[in-house]
């Protein structure tokens, strides 16, 4: 935990007005977008003590509603297969039998089961999950997280404020919000950031007289070159030796965890990645992404979420343990969510298809109500049938829980405006 | 593990319209003169001179995108030939490198992605191979956008249907990047309203759409469709109630249209063709001159408007359109678009933008180059050899900033930093000296193969193949669910004793099925490559997985190893046994993936050196970037690749361990990383360095040299 250094930052609502005098300013991060007046007032206050940090579990290929959060026990067996459904720490909650570990903290957890969206193919559909955006061929949209660090800058200046972990190559990123805000890339765990440790056999010594002599070398080329951004070079290299030598390197490595708390997230790269993001968010990263694969159960649907939901289980569960633990699930807002969900007539490969009609996803942490259930799909989890949730109203919700400005409008390089949420509504009953 | 035969294009090369530039220089020097009568007007002089190191560095990394080798560069220098320099400039055009090179500028500029999304990473691949072909062939400007712009049928017979696959599903946002990328003009915002800053209304977006978005990922070939049109006939023989006939009829149809689908299934996302599909408008179409859901009409919004008459293919009027010499803005855009890749900057900026506000910085250069593009004919190797030819090329470089609101009068090019591209393909070329070397190997590809078989068949032939694969399917996926249902109940029984049988049971059926399902679809049974699919996918397997879970004390059969597949890795097996094992020595294992930037996946995986440094991740045109990055720094630093640099069987490492003394240890570095001599502070700066046991000082000087500005960028 680094509580000093956090409380030697700004309070959120003040950061967030330095963002936003950077915003319109035009200083520092905001070197290629420009500025507009806010949109249509609609009388949205700013969250009084808003989540200070995000860890964004998504679950890729589009997880099963059916057979993890919104359970149909009374539905005919075409339709549940075999799976029952358990008793959760919070009354009325019911979870797939799969979930035993995460049942225990479903009183931590606000359960929203009524999302919907007419996007039906993976790329597409993950890709408005996380910006709010279609996507298209001619802009790139930035994903929540890297909204986040635009409004909010980094806690912790050392370290990277959007980190991705196993997230694939075709996550978005910062879009047009361009470098600043991009994500840094973690691709296994396991191997924490890379390159950020000596070449080996060579030691302090040696490494800083070869620093020296680069900087020797280049010093006519300095004088006779005064370009913007080859001194943005003698900058990063700074700050890349600063990193290495930062104390705050090794939350990047999770082998400083004994081996007893690793088993406890899992020995695979989803429970794996979950610890190194509640140490990142501990450090004071903003925003932590860990994606799960392998939800596209077109066949035999029960075996594979019967193995994935066994990865969810012990990651989740450990996690909201531990955050809980620590006091830090108070300020992290923790999502997970999906592409779409899926058909529920079983199909003739013992699978289910894309359904984005109706689906499931999860909040927890950051003042958000635990034990409650938003809206609610009808007797056969076909569509929602009360308090329907767009993938808009989803995302206006965790920009609100962030106390994110909904209405500020972001102009892209060619002048398109762009908002947090997409004018969607943050659903406020899900904030106690 | 394949044996791989090379031969060395980079010498058999002969091209025959560059073997002088005699022809060339004539325009050269007319280019010399426009931009020196601009400079006049502008009061501004070109700037002094370059040595023959920075030339040989810039004209390298310009044209074949890496840095010169040691010995590359001493001969160049020492050379006493007068033209030595336009004669290196033929020579790198006419190279490997230049394919290399302008194949990663296109891969940029038109989002080239070997892992489209829904579809074999081998449509990726041919796509890519077909536009390198191209311009390995020097194929003309023109040619080239026509050819992408009317590709049809499956991508490995034509990769160009590449082009379309890219953006699958999406044809009115393949319209506008098409727009951008051929006629520097961003319609986008005129696909939803009419543009606010532009003179395009939604009306002429639609129009223009409507000559392309008829261009369709299909299931059915051409032969297919005549089937559907002899069969409808025949239901046309149906008699009864007129209602009742009419959806009989109609759902027969459909049935076998689906049916033909069973037949393609493998090449499903990898054919494109023309279709009839109608473009409407949007339902929410706002203005009046129509109405919303209207069917639109394919009409050009600028240069000569055209009309197709019904039943001619709309593409091809529209490629005849757009890559006219009459088309006011097609050769401009390339026009610009070469100047800047030599010059750093556009004559007007940003080159896929136009509108009325568009000027060029000398309006008679523009007309001369784009003049000069008509009578080279579109010759893309010609015109970048008259650019690199000019005077202002071998000028000294000037930092500038885009959209800085001010000039750059190219008085020499623009100080750049190298792309991600050229900065690997450097480090790669201090590793191996094989980078340009082409394989010459032709794999067999099976989906052609059976592509060309489905395309042999009749109508007649196709139907009654189509009826084999539906009943195929049926009976498979019947024979699935029973095997389902077994595996249940041997669990749920715990049955243990038939778990092995009951395996061995789905894994011959699924050897034999998946054999007969490749024969009904004209695949060769014995050769899958990784692609093939079956009605009954992955089932067997996920069964037999599963038995294997429940009761893990049997020896199960090897689940992988599996019909076709079985058959490759046994042969393997055997000639591995027999000590024929293909030997890979310990260089080619730790030389592995230090390929050319355009001999990797496009684009590079997440974390990979060319990403760290910007390489587009092809989500959009021209999404390179070349901004400083803290992970650059660090891998520069402390990277992976330091190690392979620092093998014995390095280039570098060869060519440093050849130096007689430290002295000569220092040239040889500093001509490889600058392509220059070090100057004698330089050398008093490492000789504490270069005196250090022989292993540390070639490790330190060469750390130190790359880990500066002087080598990521370009004067």
């Amino acid at each position: 935990m680094n509580l000093s250094k956090e409380l030697s930052h700004a309070s959120d609502r003040r950061s967030f007005m330095v963002g936003a005098a950077k915003t319109f300013l035009g200083v520092n991060v905001l070197s290629n977008i420009s500025v507009g007046a806010g949109g249509k007032e609609r009388k949205i206050p700013f969250r009084k003590n808003p989540a200070k940090k995000v860890i964004y579990l998504y679950m890729a290929g589009g997880m099963s509603h059916l057979d993890t959060f919104d359970p149909k026990p009374e539905a005919p067996s075409e339709i549940k297969g075999d799976l029952s459904s358990i008793k959760t720490s919070a009354d009325g909650i019911r979870v797939s039998e799969y979930l035993p570990k995460i049942a225990k903290h479903m009183d931590k957890v606000a359960v929203v089961n009524s999302l919907h969206s007419k996007t039906g193919a993976h790329e597409q559909a993950r890709y408005l999950m996380k910006t709010n955006y279609s996507k298209r061929g001619t802009i790139q949209h930035p994903h929540m997280g890297a909204w986040l660090l635009k409004y909010q800058d980094r806690i912790n200046q050392q370290l990277p404020g959007f980190v991705s972990i196993a997230s694939g190559s075709k996550a978005p990123g910062a879009g047009f919000f361009g470098v600043n805000c991009e994500p840094l890339i973690i691709g296994k765990p396991e191997d924490g950031l890379q390159n950020s440790s000596h070449f080996h056999g060579i030691s302090e010594t040696d490494f800083m007289r070869r620093r020296k002599l680069s900087e020797r070398i280049d010093q006519k080329f300095h004088a006779k070159y005064k370009d913007k951004n080859a001194n943005a070079y003698t900058a990063i290299y700074e700050e890349a030796v600063k990193l290495m030598r930062s104390s705050d390197l090794k939350v990047f490595d999770i082998s400083q965890e004994n081996q007893l708390l690793r088993a406890r997230y899992g020995e695979h790269a989803f429970g794996q990645g979950c610890l190194l993001a509640r140490r990142l968010s501990e450090s004071g990263v903003r925003s932590v992404e860990v994606q799960l694969g392998g939800w596209d159960t077109h066949q035999d649907n029960f075996q594979r979420v019967q193995s994935n939901t066994a990865i969810l289980d012990q990651a989740l569960s450990a996690l909201l343990d531990d955050l809980n633990a620590t006091g830090m699930l108070e300020e992290t807002l923790v999502v997970l969510t999906t592409e779409f969900g899926r058909t529920p007539k079983i199909n003739q490969n013992a699978g289910r298809d894309h359904y984005p009609k109706a689906f499931s996803a999860l909040l927890a942490g950051g003042g958000v109500k635990g034990g409650y259930i938003h809206g609610k799909t009808d007797s056969k989890g076909t569509e929602p049938v009360d308090q329907p949730v767009t993938i808009a109203d989803f995302n206006a919700t965790i920009a609100y829980g962030c106390g994110l400005p909904l209405d500020q409008r972001l102009f892209s390089k060619n002048a398109r405006p762009f908002t947090v949420a997409n004018h969607g509504n943050p659903v406020m009953q899900l904030f106690s | 593990m394949k044996n791989l035969c090379y031969i060395l294009l980079i010498n058999l090369w002969s091209f025959p319209l560059l073997k002088g530039n005699e022809d060339l220089s004539v325009y050269t020097k007319r280019v010399d003169s426009l931009l020196s009568a601009y400079h006049k007007n502008n009061k501004v002089d070109l700037n002094p001179r370059i040595d023959d190191s920075v030339f040989v560095r810039r004209v390298y990394l310009n044209i074949v995108g890496r840095i010169p080798t040691a010995s590359e560069t001493t001969r160049f220098i020492n050379s006493k030939e007068k033209d030595k320099r336009s004669k290196l400039i033929n020579d790198l055009i006419s190279s490997e490198g230049y394919v290399s090179h302008q194949f990663n500028w296109w891969a940029d500029i038109l989002r080239v992605s070997t892992r489209m999304q829904g579809q074999s990473p081998v449509n990726g691949i041919a796509y890519a191979n077909w536009i390198k072909q191209s311009i390995r062939e020097n194929k003309s400007y023109r040619n080239f956008v026509s050819d992408l712009i009317t590709a049809e049928g499956m991508i490995d017979e034509n990769g160009a249907v590449g082009f379309y696959l890219r953006d699958r599903g999406m044809e009115l946002d393949h319209l506008a990047t098409t727009a951008q990328v051929f006629l520097g003009t961003q319609l986008v915002c005129a696909q939803c309203h009419d543009h606010p800053f532009d003179d395009w209304t939604q009306m002429d977006y639609y129009q223009l759409a409507a000559f392309s978005t008829p261009v369709r990922s299909v299931r059915r070939t051409e032969s297919m469709d005549k089937a559907i049109q002899i069969a409808q006939n025949d239901f046309k023989k149906i008699r009864g109630n007129k209602g009742k006939v009419n959806a009989v009829r109609k759902n027969k149809t459909r049935e076998l249209q689906r049916a033909f689908q069973g037949l393609t299934d493998n090449f499903r996302n990898s054919i494109v063709r023309e279709t009839k599909t109608p473009l409407k408008l949007p339902d929410d179409y706002q203005y009046d001159d129509a109405k919303p859901n209207e069917v639109i009409f394919p009409a050009t919004p600028f240069g000569k408007s055209i009309e197709v008459k019904n039943g001619y293919s709309r593409v091809e009027a529209y490629a005849d359109w757009m890559t006219s010499p009459e088309n006011p803005r097609f050769t401009k855009t390339i026009v610009n678009r070469m100047w800047k890749k030599v010059f750093g900057v556009g004559l007007y900026e940003p080159v896929d933008k136009i509108d009325d506000s568009t000027k060029p910085a000398d309006a008679q250069l523009m007309t001369y180059l784009e003049e000069l593009m008509v009578d080279l004919e579109y010759d893309m190797r010609k015109f970048n050899t008259v650019l690199y030819n000019t005077d202002a090329f071998s000028r000294e470089s000037q930092s500038f900033e885009l959209n800085s609101g001010e000039n750059f009068y190219f008085q020499g090019p623009r100080f750049q930093r190298m792309s991600a591209e050229q900065i690997w393909d450097s480090v790669v070329s201090m590793i191996r000296l094989d980078i340009d070397e082409v394989s010459n190997e032709v794999s067999d590809n099976p989906r052609l193969e059976a592509w060309e078989k489905l395309n042999e068949q009749t109508p007649e032939a196709l139907i009654k193949r189509t009826k084999e694969v539906a009943s195929f399917n049926k009976e498979t996926l019947k024979k699935m669910d029973q095997f389902r249902q077994q595996v249940k109940r041997v669990i749920s029984e715990k049955k243990e004793s038939e778990a092995l049988p009951l395996a061995r049971r789905i894994l011959n059926f699924n050897e034999k099925a998946t054999a007969e399902y490749a024969r009904l679809t004209f695949w060769n049974p014995s050769d899958f490559t990784g692609y093939f699919r079956t009605p009954f996918r992955n089932t067997p397997r996920a069964l037999v997985a599963e038995l294997k879970n429940a009761f893990p004390s049997k020896k199960y059969p090897n689940i992988y190893k599996q019909g076709a597949v079985s058959k490759i890795k046994s042969q393997l097996g055997k000639s591995q046994k027999n000590g024929k094992k293909p030997r890979i020595d310990k260089k080619d294992r730790l030389f592995r993936g230090y390929v050319r930037a355009s001999e990797i996946s496009s684009p590079a995986p997440d974390g990979h050196f060319l990403r760290d440094f910007g390489q587009s991740d092809r989500s959009l045109i021209e999404n390179a970037n070349y901004k400083a990055s803290t992970t650059q720094a660090l891998s520069l630093m402390n990277g992976n690749f330091l190690k392979v640099l620092m093998n014995p069987n390095s280039v570098i490492f060869q060519k440093m361990n050849s130096a007689e003394d430290s002295d000569e240890l220092i040239d040889i570095i500093y001509l490889t990383t600058f392509s220059r001599y070090p100057s004698l502070y330089e050398k008093s700066l490492l000789r504490d360095e270069a005196s250090l046991s022989g292993h540390m000082a070639r490790q330190s000087i060469l750390w130190s040299t790359l880990n500066t500005q002087q080598f990521l960028f370009i004067q």
